[in-house]
């Protein structure tokens, strides 16, 4: 509120007067001597971003957009649909008047309660709010009000505005059942997590010159509005430009659009189009037009609009009333064609100076005076995020519900005489939208009917593996690209998302570069208020359009005004209009988020309010020096300061990717030129993202090791939250011991890694052994496991429900048999369940024994009369066993009820597991390897203070991997142990080698890192000093006991009789093609018949050799006797496809012949 | 010569040399010397001084021992020496945040104080008896503590927040008490963590240790390191004075090396000519250096 009243206040003139003097002020105070001092550094100006954390959060953007579209976009949608109408009865309407979202909470039996995330999580259910509306409708004659009528439910973003979390404090938080570190901005839909994933997408409103498939260049752009999206084009073909589009059949000649737009007169075009640096040369294609023109018969509007609406595409299909091809022609010219620029009363003027310049753009393109707009630019980039997806699902769905609402109306109004009097209120069904918006989001499908989109894999299961990739998951972005097509252009990095987008956080294979995560500090907007800024940017001195002619409009000094790809006028002094601009939004008068950039090459300013860029802080810089002073840092630390303060005070604002065009950006205070620069970074570590910033010292590494960390953190099994224990999630990692990385990063205390940690800090000695540690194999230490390296948790969730049946039966969990029976066997079977049918919690099951006694009604069909008969079905015994390769422990056991089913049991079951050979380790510099040997701690080489390495790395690793900074890891963590401290190794920061190599000599280690080593087995010392010392290692979620597989004998399918097909199934390995071709190859046929046939799905076939038939053993119906018919061994493969190929009426013979007596 | 080659390691400042040990009885019969090995002239060249002895650490110097005896010895402390551990845990409550099977394991790792000789091995499905098993009991629940002030530690906030080793508590079986005594099995060190524990969560477990060998797994090795380092022998090869020196004792941090006045050594040649202020570096504690090698180290 305060802020809306400041606008008004600076937007009187007279006020303005004062605001010049102050702008003229500052450039007297330019002194030369002033600007030739050195700037001081600002020590510590990297505590600027925990600020900036603290303010926005991890996950601010998802969070910020779910708010926006509660608070504001929800409004938005119902006045926009605000009415409900009846062609039955006239009188008859329903209005909405406001527009509410309530507190999370779900009803059961009627009652409505709060609910938790938590519950949600172990119950299955989803974690929405009612949407609550005010109404004015009528019934029967009376109009009445009612308030509070519930539409639907929308799933509530964890940590919203709306969330029971917000708020609450640490203490809260934990006996919510919560991790206060969780950084929430995804869904809980039927118990499970889901994230809408950042969609990037091309930028809407915007004219962007490009070539075609065929090569000629065209001006696009896709104007969006609330009802419709479309893309129209100009393309400039053989001399001539057209203009392109959806609803028109065909490429309309450019002159003739300017015509049917009231731009009659050539003259008139060619002034709006304007010529270009004094180039006539491209006004042949006018002549060529004009040309055209005439041979078309347009001469004037009414000819050109006959010749459009000719051309219009009808997509209204046997609709009633028809109009004249002129009104045909006007409409599409009004409605469709631009559709973002908005025609009053058909006054075509402003289209028909945007389309002027979309040709004079087009021309310079054409003219090579300029090259084509990059596509990969992330300045033509926007970003939609939850709030915007789901505003376009709700209106959707809002549209249908109405829909719905009047067809309701229609059939029952329509009747002639009814009982009672009609109340819609009473036909209100809440579930078009709950349904509609708890299914897309639980799926991932995405379905707007209007602008008949669809699109899979919008959202995804928030990966719970580690800390690092729930995270990672909340700043991943995906773009709309087909993965198939091999284009590097959208993949590669692009200069413009230096500081918005991690560099090195990228999937490899298909979808590479195509996904991205956010950096550190960049931020995403959200809409902001038009209205405002139109208003201001006419008090500075922007004209309206419409008032000038071509001539003046194309005036090089006058520069074009667009404030979200709107045309808004002309302003004839582009450098004062942006400078009180920028001076305006630093006093905090225009939203923050508000970007001008002054384009100089096509003499154009854009302004943009709208949602979706990419931005990021930036200290502003004024007179050579930065405006963030050390005193400024102080109170920040001392928290007197919030970051909000420091763009409240102007010290600090956000830019996007274009107005850094017209900023320059010093990297440090010593690159600050004292009369260019503008902005100074805030600390390079920013341009990293949460994954990359777990890396120590990444800056001395080959950058493609960065990315395959970043793809490693997320598969490390560690900690993933303070409520782990209480989760209930399909499968779950857990570390027992996750340690601290001795080499912290600022990125790693920014995210609290080092609180949920995802690895250990381990002794590694860089050296050869065995033999058994080649291709990366790591030889771990026997004592070291026996001690707790490496030890993890893997809990798994069994869950199921108990069925309700048609007929009032139902599955019941009951006394399991060894209760009543004394069999041993079936007492081993069921040794670990309790009385009640379920497992008891602590107890230890071993394979094949059973964690529930389930019971089915064997009846579930016949409609049961009393409940007597009910009691009398008998019951199926159904129990789950444990099909696990070792014993595991049952961890919980949790009964409870969620919205569909009866009751839902999860069983959670337990393994702890300690390092075994080939299980995967990986450093954090993308190096992993399996572990290959392990090692007695007798065996392994020791240091003169008899310290024995816990992991011994092969040195092969190095000289192709160039991972350095693993190297300065080990340094620095070793001098971090033997000095009792962290050490820090920030990206482009870090502790310097040196310090660290003095720290060892201190302390009596060699100042190169390296150990006097004994080995364990001689005794002897090695010939060699050996590289040893701490680096962090994480454990990998790829175990091999989840991969170990084998068979002899097992499962066979059904259809082939053939040996069934994966681990999971306890299948077959095998043989396949090219491994045959080198049976074939080597002859060995005996061999390829045992693989093939004998170990797979041999059969005897009874064959008659008269008809050539498969037949029974002893009976040939074909030939009607027993006398011909053999035995042959065939595969049942085979012998199903001579069958199903006599199915369709084909006889296939087998001939044959009697094997010889030799 | 011959014999500082076969006795010394050469520490270079980029590899050691000599490191491989000589052990056949007639590599150096050629130079006429004997290498066999007899107990007598072992046990006549062997010198044994024990440094330290402590609870926790026991110090010996060996002269006149090769590397592989020594390491045999290493090697068995680790591996081969028995001691008793907790193997056994019978969990009868736990309702604390750890693991059963991780609090069985962190109890293993207790170190046991309890002479191994007086028992036997302990065989899978025995009964366990006086003479093959000890039992430890574990018995704690924690409580608010209703003294403690408002927002203090949690170790103040709750009584028994922390459980210690010292809360094992030792079951004789049959004669064990007569037998070890009254304190003759507890756990070496009463400060160890096994679990922390919140209100209303308690722990109740019987834990049996029985006898094994490191071996088998590490919670039954008697040490927790056990290693040796050669004895360092620090030898100037020539004369080092003045700023050379000084330069010297700076670089050392384990301060191998000291000044020395020239004036009261009749030394070298070096003497008439010069003043008497001269200095010299001396090699006064080789046993402190660390082979850390900065005294010898090549600038880039």
């Amino acid at each position: 509120m305060s802020n809306e009243l400041n606008k008004d206040d600076v937007f009187q003139a007279e006020d303005l007067n004062l605001l010049k003097e102050t702008l003229f002020e500052k450039e007297k105070l330019d002194k030369e001597e002033q600007l030739r001092k050195p700037i001081k550094s600002i020590a510590e100006k990297w505590l600027l971003i925990p600020a900036f954390l603290k303010l926005r959060g991890l996950v601010k953007q998802h969070i910020e957009s779910f708010n926006f579209l509660i608070e504001k976009e929800l409004s938005k949608i119902v006045a926009a649909n605000d009415k409900v109408t009846c062609d039955a009865d006239q009188s008859f309407y329903l209005r909405y008047l406001g527009i509410r979202v309530g507190t999370p909470s779900i009803e059961e039996d009627l009652v409505i309660s709060k609910v938790t995330p938590q519950e949600c999580r172990l119950r299955d259910l989803t974690y929405a709010a009612p949407i609550y509306v005010d109404v004015r409708y009528t019934r029967g004659k009376e109009v009445l009000i009612r308030k509070d009528v519930a539409i639907g439910r929308i799933p509530i973003m964890l940590r919203s505005s709306h969330c029971i979390l917000t708020g609450k404090k640490d203490g809260q938080l934990a006996s919510l059942g919560e991790c206060p570190l969780d950084p929430g901005g995804y869904f809980i839909i039927r118990g499970t997590e889901r994230v809408i994933l950042i969609q990037e997408q091309l930028s809407k409103n915007r004219i962007i010159i490009e070539e075609d498939k065929k090569g000629n260049y065209c001006a696009t752009v896709t104007s969006s509005t609330h009802e419709r999206k479309s893309r129209t084009s100009l393309v400039y073909k053989s001399n001539n430009i057209y203009l392109r589009h959806n609803s028109l059949v065909d490429d309309i000649p450019i002159w003739i659009v300017f015509k049917a737009l009231e731009v009659e007169s050539d003259q008139e075009i060619v002034q709006l189009i304007g010529l270009i640096e004094e180039e006539y040369r491209s006004y042949y294609f006018l002549l060529n037009h004009k040309k055209e023109c005439i041979s078309r018969h347009v001469q004037n509007r009414n000819e050109a609009l006959e010749y459009i609406g000719s051309r219009v595409r009808l997509f209204r299909k046997g609709y009633s009333f028809r109009r004249s091809t002129i009104e045909e022609a006007q409409e599409v010219l009004a409605g469709v064609i631009l559709s973002h620029i908005p025609t009053y009363q058909h006054n075509f003027r402003n289209k028909s100076i945007y389309l002027a310049f979309m040709v004079r753009r087009l021309l310079t393109v054409a003219e090579n005076l300029t090259t084509v707009d990059d596509k990969d630019y992330y300045g033509n980039k926007r970003l939609e995020l939850a709030g915007q997806l789901l505003s376009l699902l709700f209106e959707d769905l809002f549209k249908k519900f109405n829909a719905d609402l009047k067809r309701h109306a229609d059939m029952v109004l329509s009747k002639p005489n009814r009982a009672a009097q009609f109340d819609i209120v009473k036909c209100m069904r809440p579930d078009t939208i709950s349904v509609g918006l708890e299914n897309a989001i639980g799926t991932g499908n995405w379905t707007v009917k209007r602008f008949r989109m669809h699109r899979a894999g919008i959202t995804q299961v928030l990966s719970r593996l580690s800390y690092i990739a729930a995270l990672g998951m909340m700043t991943r972005i995906t773009s709309q690209f087909e993965k198939t097509r091999k284009i590097s252009g959208p993949r590669s990095l692009q200069g413009s998302q230096w500081g918005l987008l991690c560099p090195s956080d990228t999937p490899e294979g298909e979808s590479c570069g195509l996904v991205k995560n956010l950096a550190l500090t960049a931020h995403i907007t959200t809409d902001a208020e038009e209205e405002p800024l139109i208003r201001l940017c006419y008090i500075l001195g922007v004209e309206d359009a419409t008032l000038f002619s071509g001539d003046e409009l194309n005036n090089p000094s006058h520069f074009r005004i667009f404030l979200n790809g709107k045309f808004l006028g002309i302003h004839r002094n582009a450098s004062y209009f942006a400078n009180i601009f920028r001076f305006l939004r630093r006093k905090g008068a225009i939203g923050e988020f508000v970007s001008i950039f002054v384009n100089e090459a096509e003499n154009v300013v854009y302004l943009s309010c709208d949602s979706g860029r990419i931005c990021r802080p930036l200290i502003i810089v004024e007179n050579g020096k930065p405006k963030v002073t050390q005193q400024y840092i102080e109170q920040l630390e001392r928290n007197q300061l919030e970051f909000t303060d420091l763009v409240q005070q102007g010290l600090v604002e956000y830019l996007d990717v274009n107005e850094e065009n017209n900023a320059l950006i010093a990297l440090s205070e010593e690159n600050i030129e004292p009369c260019s620069t503008t902005h100074l970074e805030i600390s390079p570590l920013a341009i990293l993202g949460v994954c990359a910033g777990v890396i120590p010292y990444p800056h001395h590494n080959q950058s493609p090791r960065n990315t395959y960390q970043c793809a490693m953190g997320k598969q490390a099994i560690g900690f993933i939250g303070y409520n782990q224990h209480l989760r209930t999630d399909t499968l779950l990692y857990l570390l027992t011991y996750a340690q601290k990385p001795l080499v912290n990063t600022k990125t790693i205390s920014f995210i609290k890694y080092d609180e949920l940690p995802g690895g250990q800090n381990a002794i590694v000695a860089v050296m050869s052994y065995s033999g058994y540690d080649i291709e990366d194999a790591l030889i771990l230490n026997r004592s070291s496991l026996d001690r707790g390296y490496g030890r993890c948790c893997v809990v798994r969730k069994h869950a199921f429900g108990l069925r309700r049946y048609p007929n009032g039966t139902c599955d019941r969990v009951c006394r399991p048999p060894s209760f009543s029976e004394s069999s041993e066997r079936t007492h081993m079977k069921f040794a670990c369940l309790e009385e009640d049918g379920l497992p008891k919690v602590g107890g230890r099951l071993s394979p094949g024994q059973a964690y529930v006694y389930k019971e089915t009604p064997m009846d579930t069909m016949t409609t049961m009369t009393s409940q007597q008969s009910i009691q009398q079905v008998g019951y199926r015994p159904q129990p789950f066993f444990y099909k696990g390769p070792d014993d595991a422990v049952i961890d919980r056991v949790v009964v409870t009820s969620n919205a569909s089913t009866h009751a839902l049991i999860k069983v959670m079951i337990r393994e702890t597991r300690t390092p075994e050979v080939g299980d995967k380790f990986s450093s954090r510099h993308g190096q992993k390897g399996v572990c290959g040997l392990i090692v007695p701690q007798e065996d392994m080489p020791f240091n003169e203070q008899g310290i024995c390495p816990d992991i011994i790395m092969n040195p092969h690793g190095f000289p192709s991997r160039m991972t350095v900074g693993k190297l300065l890891e080990l340094m620095a963590g070793k001098a971090g142990v033997l000095s009792g401290e962290f050490k820090n190794g920030t990206a482009f920061d870090g502790d310097p080698l040196e310090d660290c190599a003095s720290l060892l000599v201190q302390h009596g280690f060699s100042y190169t890192g390296k150990d006097f080593l004994y080995s364990g087995m001689t005794g002897e010392p090695l010939q060699a000093y050996v590289f040893m010392g701490p680096i962090y290692y994480q454990k990998l979620k790829h175990m091999v006991k989840d991969k170990m597989h084998a068979r002899a004998r097992g499962p066979r399918a059904v259809l082939t009789r053939q040996p069934t097909e994966g681990r999971s199934r306890d299948g077959g390995l095998r043989l396949g093609e090219m491994e045959r071709d080198c049976l074939i190859g080597y002859g060995a046929s005996m061999l390829i018949m045992e693989r093939l046939m004998h170990s797979s799905d041999a059969f005897t076939a009874h064959v008659c050799r008269q008809c050539g038939l498969i037949v029974s053993k002893d009976w040939c119906p074909t030939c009607g006797n027993s006398l011909q018919i053999r035995p042959l061994k065939i595969p049942y493969a085979c012998k199903l496809l001579f069958q199903e190929l006599q199915s369709m009426n084909i006889w296939p013979k087998i001939l044959l012949e009697e094997r010889n007596a030799s | 010569m011959s014999s500082s080659l076969h006795r010394y390691v050469h520490i270079g400042s980029r590899t050691p040399t000599n490191t491989e040990g000589m052990y056949a009885s007639s590599v150096y019969r050629a130079i006429g010397i004997d290498h066999s090995l007899d107990l007598e002239t072992f046990l006549n060249q062997l010198q044994l001084r024990l440094v330290k002895n402590s609870e926790e650490e026991i110090i010996l110097e060996l002269v006149g021992v090769a590397a592989p005896l020594i390491n045999a010895l290493r090697r068995i402390l680790f591996a081969e020496v028995p001691t008793m551990a907790i193997e056994y845990v019978l969990i009868s409550d736990n309702t604390s945040v750890i693991h059963d099977e991780i609090l069985a394991h962190r109890l293993g790792l207790i170190p046991i104080q309890a002479d191994p000789d007086g028992f036997q091995d302990y065989r899978k499905g025995e009964e366990p008896r006086e003479n093959n098993t000890i039992v430890l009991k574990l018995q704690v629940e924690c409580k608010q503590n209703p003294q403690a002030r408002p927002g203090a530690e949690p170790e103040e906030l709750y009584i028994n927040s922390n459980v210690y080793s010292r809360d094992l508590v030792w079951e004789p079986l049959g004669n064990q008490l007569e037998k070890f005594g009254k304190n003759g099995i507890r756990p070496v060190s009463e400060d160890i963590l096994i679990a922390k524990l919140r209100p209303k969560q308690r722990i109740e477990l019987e834990a049996r240790c029985i006898k094994g060998i490191g071996k088998e797994h590490a919670k039954w090795s008697p040490v927790a390191t056990a290693y040796y380092a050669m004895l360092p022998q620090v030898e100037l090869l020539q004369d080092i004075l003045d700023e050379d020196a000084r330069r010297l004792i700076q670089k050392c941090p384990m301060k191998v090396f000291d000044l020395e006045d020239m004036a009261d050594k009749k030394h070298s040649y070096v003497e008439q000519q010069q003043p008497i202020s001269h200095v010299i570096a001396k090699v006064v504690e080789p046993r402190r250096c660390t082979l850390c090698r900065e005294c010898i180290r090549e600038e880039v």
